[in-house]
C-alpha cells in the first residue's frame, strides 16, 4: 500500500503486514509464555518500582524450570562443564579426578579442543556413544547405534525438526498428527506452524489422565474423513496431566501405531520423575523390543530426551537428544540434511547431556555427592507432588489426580456460571479470567488449562510442582484461599 | 505388469522366492521374479515382481505380497507387506531377505492354511529425474478389491516415507560427501595407515577455535565462573571476572545459567546489546523491545518464516547473492520459498552491483514473487566489504521494490581491507533520512559465533528488527517464545563479546593483547592466503577485504573435469575431495555456495593460527602443483 508522502517523495507501506505475513504463523499460540506469564513479567516490573500489590513477589509456577525455582545444580556437572570452559582449571587441585577426566574426555572429543567450535550437526561422536550406551542400559541391554542419535537443542528442537520432516500434503492428504488433550503446547504450535492438522485424542481424567486405545482409534477414524494421519504423539510422563503410563498401555499403543502404521514420537524427557507407588518408567523403545521382531523391525518411532528435566533441571543449556529406530535409511539421510542447516547443538549442552548420561560411577570418588543430591531433588520432588494432590483436593471446587510423575499438576475447577458470564463477556476464555485474576489478586503464576486443551466445559491450570516446600505450602493456601473467595464472589 | 491368482503351497512359495539370487539382484536395475520362476515348473504361473532400485550407495529393495485365504472364515485377504528396506538396515541384504521369509512363513494366513490363493503384486519403483523412486500400482486397476487394499497396504508400508517435499527440495550438502571421506581417513590415521600427513586440516568452515585460534581468557573465565559460582568467591579468578560472573549470575533466574530466560533473551543483555548497537553506529537509537536472541543467526533466519507465506501463489522468492554461504538458501527452500540468485561480480571484487539486482528481480517474473533481499556483508564466503555507496543504493533498491532487507553482518568485526571500512545497514539507513529511515524493513544479524572470541559452539546470536508493523512484532514474539530461548551460556558471552574488559580493569590487558594478536592474525593470514594463492597457476584470488574465508577461482583442466564426471561428483568437489585425500587439507568446493556456470571455486578459513594459516598453504601449494602436472 504505498501513497505519496507530503513532499512528492515516493514512500511505501510495510512489505510486512499482518495481512499478508504467513497466515499458519499468524495462528500459533504458546500459552507456556503467553498473556498470564507476560502480565506476570510486567508485575515484577511494577513491584521493583514500588508499586503496591497485595503481594511482595510473584511466584511463577507456569514453567517448569527448577533452577529459576531455587533448586541448586548437581556439583559435578558444573565443576566438568567449569573446566571445559576455561581448561586452565584442570590444573589446579580443587576438582576431582573424575570430574576432570570428564573434562578432559570431553574436550578431546571437541574441534580445536574448545567447545566454542562447531560441532558435527548430528552432535559429537563420541557423546552419541555415551548416550547409545545410556539408553542400552536403561532398557536393560537393548541394543542401541550412536547412528541413530541426533543431539539436539533441548528436546523441543528435536521434536519439531521430526515433524518437519514428516508433514506434508495438501487438502484431504494432509498430515494430521495425533496429540493428547490436554497436551504440551510446542505441539500445537509446530503442528499450526507447519500447516499440519491437528487430531486430537483425549486422556481419561476420571482414570488418572491414562491412555485408551479406543479413544485413540476413534480419533484417528475421524481424522480420516479431512487429513491423513502419520504420526502419534505420546508424552510419557504425561505433561502437563502427570500420569505415567503402564507396561500394557504401552504395548497397546505400539500394537496400534503398527497396526494403522503410524510414526510413533514418545516424548520421554521425564524419564527420572517418577514418584507414585507402583509406578515405573518404561521406555517406549524397551517395550517395542521385548514384543518381538514382528514389531521391533517395523515400528518407526523417535524418542526424545532433554537435560532441562529430572534431576539436574538445566534448562538454560538447550541440550537433549532423540533416538530415531526403525527409519529409512534414505529418511534419515534427509534429517541429517534438515539438521545441518542449523550447523550444530550447542556444544555445552551436549556435553551437559554427556554427563547425565554418563554419570559417576560407584568407584568414582564424585558418585556419593553426586547419588546424594540426585536422590534428595528427586525426594523432594516427590513429597511435593504428594503434598500438591493433597492440599488442591481439600479445596472444594478442585479435583486433582495424583501427580504419577513429570513436574506439573493439572487440577480440575469448577467455575460458577456467573464467573463463566462474566469473563466471556469480557471476551476472555473463562479460565484465563481465573489465571489472571489469581495472578493480579495473589501474585501466583499458572497457565490456564485451556492453553493445554481440555474437554469441552471444563476448566483446568497447570502448577508446577517446583517452587521449594515452604514456598509451595504458601502458595496452595493462597490457592486455596483465592479460589473459595473467587467461588463466593461469582455465586 | 500382470498378476495371477494360482493355487499353490505355501511352502512352494517360500522357495520360490528363495531361489531369488540376491547376486543376480544386485547387478539388477530392475528384476522381474517371474522369469526366476518360469524355471522351476512346480510354480508356473505364478508372477512375482521384484524391483531392485539402485540409488546411489545403495540398493533398495521392496516386495509385497499378498496372499488370499480360500475356504470359509477368510474375510479379508490377510497382508504380508514388507518394506524390507529397514530390515536391510539392521542386518544387511541377506538380513533383510530373511526376515521377509520369516514373516512370510509365519503369517497365519499362509502357513495356518494348507491351500491357499496368492496373488502377488508388485511395487514398482520408477527413478524420476535423479529425485527418489515413486510408486506404480496402476497395474492393479483390474482388480477392484485388491487395488483397495493394495493402496492401503501402499500407503502404510512405503507412502509414509514421503517426506516433506520442501526439506527433500533442499540442495544436498556436498560436505556430507566430503565428511564422509574424512571420518575414513581419520580412522585410517588411527590405525596407522602411512600417509603424507599427520593430520587432517579442516578449514572448511567459519570456525576459529578449530583452527587453532584460542578462546578469549577473560570470555571462559566469566563463564566457568558462572557455571560452578564457587569461583566467584575464590581468588583463582581476577577481580573484574568475578564481579563480571555475579552480575550477571544475579540476572539470571535463581542465580543460575540452568534457568530459562525470557523469550528474546536475559533482558539486561538485550539493554546491552542496544547500547553496542548505537555505539556503533555512532549515535543511532536502538530499542531493546526489538532485539532477539537466537541459538545462532541460522535460527534468527526464522524471521522468513514470516514473511513467506508458505500458501502464497505465486510463490514467495528471496533475493539472495551467488556465492553465498548455503545454509540460507537450504533455509529458503525448506519454507517452500524460492531463491532468486543475484550474482556477485567477481572482477570486481565480488562487488554487489545494483544492475544486477534489478536483473534477478526481472528474472523472478513468472515464477515467484520476490519479497525479501538478504546480503551478507562483510561477504561470505567472498571477502567483499561493501562501500557506504554500494549500501545506499541497495537500500533505494528495496524500498522501490518494496523488499525486506535481510542483512547478514555476522563478520562485521572481520574488516582488513586498506580502504574498507564496515558501515552497518541500520546505520546507513538511519542517515539516509525519512522517508526510507522510517519505512525500509530491515532485519539485522550478529553472532557470538565471530567477533573476535569466535565461539561458534555456544550457539548465540541476535536479530534486530527495525520498522517493523507492532502488529506484526506480536507473533513473532509468539513465533520465538516457541523455542523457549537461546542457551544461557552463550547469552552471557554475547554480552561479554559487546562489553569487553575497559583500560584500568585487571583483565584489560591481556584482553586486549589477545584481542589485538588474533586481529592481526586475521589480517596477515589473508594478506598471505591471497600471496599464495595468486602465485599458483590456475589459482586466482580477489584481493580480501573482510570475512573469515578465501574463495579463489580454480581452473580446472577439461580431463579433470570428465573424470569428475566419472566419478559422478561436481569437479570442485572431486578437486576438494582429492586435496583431502592427498594432502589431508579440507576445504569447501564452490559449488556449495554457487558460482557462475562453468567455473569453479574453493572457499577455507583464514581466521586460524598464523601457523595453521602456514601449513594449509604449504599443503593447498604441494597438492595443486602436482595436480597441475598431472592434469596439463
Amino acid at each position: 500500500m504505498s501513497h505519496q508522502a507530503a513532499n512528492g517523495v515516493p514512500c511505501r507501506g510495510k512489505v510486512l503486514t499482518v495481512d499478508n505475513m504467513n497466515p499458519r504463523v499468524k495462528k500459533v499460540e504458546y500459552a507456556v509464555r503467553g498473556p498470564v506469564v507476560q502480565r506476570a513479567v510486567q508485575i515484577e516490573k511494577e513491584l521493583r518500582e514500588g508499586v503496591k500489590k497485595p503481594f511482595t513477589e510473584v511466584i511463577k509456577a507456569n514453567i517448569g524450570d527448577a533452577h529459576a525455582m531455587g533448586q541448586k545444580p548437581i556439583t559435578f556437572f558444573r565443576q566438568v562443564l567449569a573446566m571445559c570452559s576455561y581448561p586452565e582449571l584442570l590444573k589446579d587441585n580443587m576438582f576431582p579426578e573424575d570430574a576432570k577426566q570428564r573434562a578432559r574426555r570431553i574436550l578431546e572429543a571437541c574441534g580445536g579442543h574448545s567447545i566454542g567450535a562447531y560441532s558435527a550437526s548430528q552432535g559429537i561422536e563420541c557423546i552419541r556413544q555415551d548416550v547409545a550406551r545410556y539408553i542400552e542400559k536403561r532398557d536393560g541391554g537393548i541394543a542401541s547405534n550412536p547412528d541413530n542419535i541426533y543431539l539436539s537443542t533441548g528436546a523441543s528442537d528435536a521434536i519439531v525438526t521430526i515433524l518437519k520432516l514428516l508433514v506434508r500434503g495438501e487438502g484431504c492428504d494432509r498430515t494430521g498428527v495425533m496429540i493428547s488433550i490436554p497436551q504440551y503446547p510446542l505441539y500445537s504450535a509446530a503442528i499450526t506452524d507447519l500447516g499440519a492438522v491437528q487430531v486430537h485424542y483425549y486422556l481419561d481424567e476420571a482414570n488418572c489422565w491414562s491412555l485408551d486405545v479406543a479413544e485413540l482409534r476413534r480419533a484417528l477414524n475421524a481424522a480420516r474423513q479431512h487429513c491423513n494421519p502419520r504420526v502419534l504423539c505420546i508424552i510419557n510422563p504425561g505433561n502437563p496431566t502427570g500420569q505415567v503410563q503402564s507396561r500394557q498401555c504401552i504395548e497397546d499403543v505400539i500394537r496400534f501405531v503398527k497396526e494403522e502404521h503410524l510414526f510413533l514420537m514418545a516424548d520421554e524427557v521425564y524419564q527420572d520423575n517418577v514418584y507414585a507407588e507402583g509406578c515405573k518408567f518404561q521406555s517406549f523403545k524397551k517395550v517395542l523390543f521385548e514384543m518381538g521382531p514382528e514389531y521391533s523391525s517395523t515400528v518407526e518411532m523417535a524418542s526424545f530426551h532433554s537435560t532441562s528435566k529430572c534431576y539436574m533441571g538445566e534448562c538454560g543449556f538447550r541440550g537433549g537428544y532423540m533416538e530415531v529406530i526403525n527409519m529409512d535409511p534414505e529418511v534419515k539421510a534427509q534429517l541429517t540434511k534438515l539438521v545441518s542447516v542449523r550447523l550444530c547443538p550447542p556444544v555445552s549442552g551436549q556435553a551437559l547431556m554427556d554427563l547425565v548420561v554418563n554419570p559417576p560411577q560407584p568407584d568414582e570418588p564424585s558418585y556419593t555427592t553426586f547419588m546424594k543430591e540426585r536422590t534428595a531433588v528427586l525426594a523432594e520432588l516427590a513429597e511435593k507432588a504428594r503434598l500438591t494432590e493433597q492440599i488442591l483436593n481439600t479445596v472444594p471446587g478442585i479435583t486433582c489426580n495424583p501427580v504419577q510423575g513429570a513436574m506439573y499438576s493439572f487440577p480440575r475447577i469448577t467455575l460458577p456460571q456467573k464467573a463463566i458470564d462474566k469473563a466471556k463477556e469480557a471476551g476472555h476464555i473463562p479460565d484465563m479470567f481465573y489465571c489472571m485474576k489469581l495472578l493480579e489478586e495473589e501474585g501466583i503464576c499458572l497457565v490456564p488449562g485451556s492453553g493445554f486443551g481440555q474437554r469441552e466445559g471444563t476448566f483446568h491450570f497447570r502448577m508446577t510442582i517446583l517452587p521449594p516446600t515452604e514456598k509451595l505450602k504458601v502458595l496452595l493456601q493462597r490457592l486455596r484461599d483465592f479460589h473459595q473467595r473467587f467461588t463466593q464472589e461469582f455465586s | 505388469m500382470s498378476w495371477s491368482c494360482p493355487t499353490v503351497k505355501a511352502g512352494a512359495l517360500l522357495s520360490a522366492v528363495c531361489c531369488l539370487s540376491l547376486g543376480q539382484c544386485r547387478s539388477a536395475s530392475c528384476y522381474s521374479a517371474s522369469n526366476v520362476f518360469s524355471s522351476r515348473p512346480a510354480v508356473r504361473g505364478l508372477s512375482v515382481h521384484l524391483t531392485v532400485f539402485m540409488t546411489g550407495t545403495f540398493v533398495e529393495l521392496t516386495l509385497v505380497v499378498v496372499g488370499e485365504p480360500r475356504g470359509q472364515g477368510a474375510v479379508s485377504p490377510p497382508v504380508l507387506g514388507c518394506g524390507a528396506v529397514a530390515w536391510r538396515e539392521r542386518w544387511g541384504e541377506e538380513g533383510a531377505l530373511q526376515v521377509l521369509l520369516e514373516q512370510l512363513a509365519s503369517d497365519p494366513g499362509l502357513s495356518g492354511r494348507d491351500q491357499v490363493q496368492v496373488c502377488c503384486i508388485a511395487v514398482l519403483l520408477h527413478p524420476v529425474g535423479g529425485q527418489r523412486p515413486r510408486l506404480g500400482a496402476q497395474a492393479l486397476t483390474d482388480h477392484p478389491a485388491l487395488h483397495a487394499r493394495m493402496e492401503a497396504i501402499l500407503e502404510k508400508h512405503l507412502k509414509k516415507r514421503e517426506i516433506n517435499p520442501n526439506v527433500r527440495n533442499m540442495k544436498p550438502l556436498e560436505y556430507s560427501i566430503l565428511a564422509g571421506r574424512l571420518s575414513q581417513i581419520k580412522e585410517e590415521l588411527r590405525q596407522g595407515v602411512k600417509k603424507p600427513y599427520q593430520e587432517v586440516l579442516d578449514v572448511y568452515m567459519g570456525d576459529p577455535h578449530k583452527g587453532g585460534v584460542k578462546p578469549l581468557s577473560f570470555v571462559r573465565q566469566v563463564l566457568a565462573a558462572c557455571l560452578y559460582p564457587q569461583l566467584v568467591n575464590s581468588s583463582k579468578l581476577p577481580a573484574d571476572v568475578r564481579q563480571r560472573a555475579q552480575r550477571l549470575l544475579g540476572r539470571c533466574d535463581g542465580g543460575s545459567v540452568g534457568s530459562y530466560t525470557a523469550t528474546r533473551g536475559i533482558p539486561e543483555t538485550l539493554i546491552r546489546v542496544s547500547e553496542f548497537i548505537t555505539r556503533r553506529d555512532g549515535g543511532v537509537p536502538s530499542n531493546p523491545e526489538n532485539i532477539f536472541l537466537s541459538p545462532g543467526s541460522q535460527w534468527s533466519l526464522s524471521i522468513l518464516h514470516v514473511l513467506l507465506n508458505p500458501e502464497s501463489s505465486p510463490r514467495n522468492g528471496v533475493l539472495s547473492p551467488v556465492p553465498c554461504h548455503n545454509t540460507t538458501t537450504m533455509s529458503v527452500t525448506g519454507l517452500g520459498a524460492v531463491v532468486v540468485p543475484y550474482y556477485l561480480s567477481e572482477e570486481q571484487g565480488w562487488e554487489l552491483q545494483v544492475e544486477e539486482l534489478h536483473r534477478a528481480m526481472e528474472s523472478a517474473k513468472g515464477v515467484c514473487n520476490p519479497i525479501a533481499l538478504y546480503i551478507v556483508n562483510p561477504g561470505n564466503p567472498d571477502g567483499h566489504v561493501q562501500s557506504r555507496k554500494s549500501m545506499q543504493e541497495v537500500i533505494r533498491f528495496v524500498s522501490e521494490r518494496k523488499l525486506f532487507l535481510l542483512a547478514d553482518e555476522v563478520y562485521q568485526d572481520y574488516v582488513f581491507g586498506e580502504n574498507s571500512e564496515f558501515v552497518s545497514y541500520k546505520r546507513v539507513l538511519s542517515e539516509m533520512g525519512p522517508p526510507l529511515s522510517d519505512t525500509v524493513e530491515l532485519a539485522s544479524f550478529h553472532s557470538a559465533s565471530k567477533g573476535w572470541m569466535g565461539e561458534c559452539g555456544l550457539r548465540t546470536g541476535y536479530m534486530e528488527l527495525v520498522n517493523l508493523d507492532p502488529a506484526v512484532m506480536k507473533h513473532i514474539f509468539t513465533m520465538f517464545s516457541t523455542d523457549t530461548c537461546a542457551p544461557v551460556l552463550g547469552q552471557i558471552a554475547l554480552d561479554l563479546m559487546l562489553n569487553p574488559p575497559q583500560p584500568g580493569e585487571p583483565s584489560y590487558p591481556l584482553y586486549h593483547m589477545e584481542t589485538q594478536n588474533i586481529k592481526n592474525t586475521l589480517a596477515g593470514n589473508g594478506k598471505r592466503a591471497v600471496e599464495v594463492v595468486n602465485s599458483l597457476p590456475g589459482l586466482c584470488c580477489q584481493p580480501l577485504e573482510g570475512g573469515a574465508f578465501a574463495f579463489p577461482k580454480v581452473y580446472l583442466p577439461p580431463s579433470f573435469i570428465q573424470k569428475a564426471k566419472e566419478a559422478g561428483l561436481e569437479p570442485d568437489t572431486f578437486y576438494c575431495s582429492r586435496l583431502l585425500d592427498e594432502a589431508g587439507l579440507l576445504v569447501g568446493p564452490g559449488t556449495e555456495y554457487g558460482q557462475k556456470e562453468g567455473t569453479y571455486h574453493i572457499r577455507f578459513c583464514i581466521l586460524t593460527s598464523a601457523e595453521i594459516m602456514e601449513e594449509v598453504l604449504t599443503r593447498l601449494t604441494c597438492f595443486h602443483k602436482q595436480f597441475m602436472k598431472d592434469f596439463s
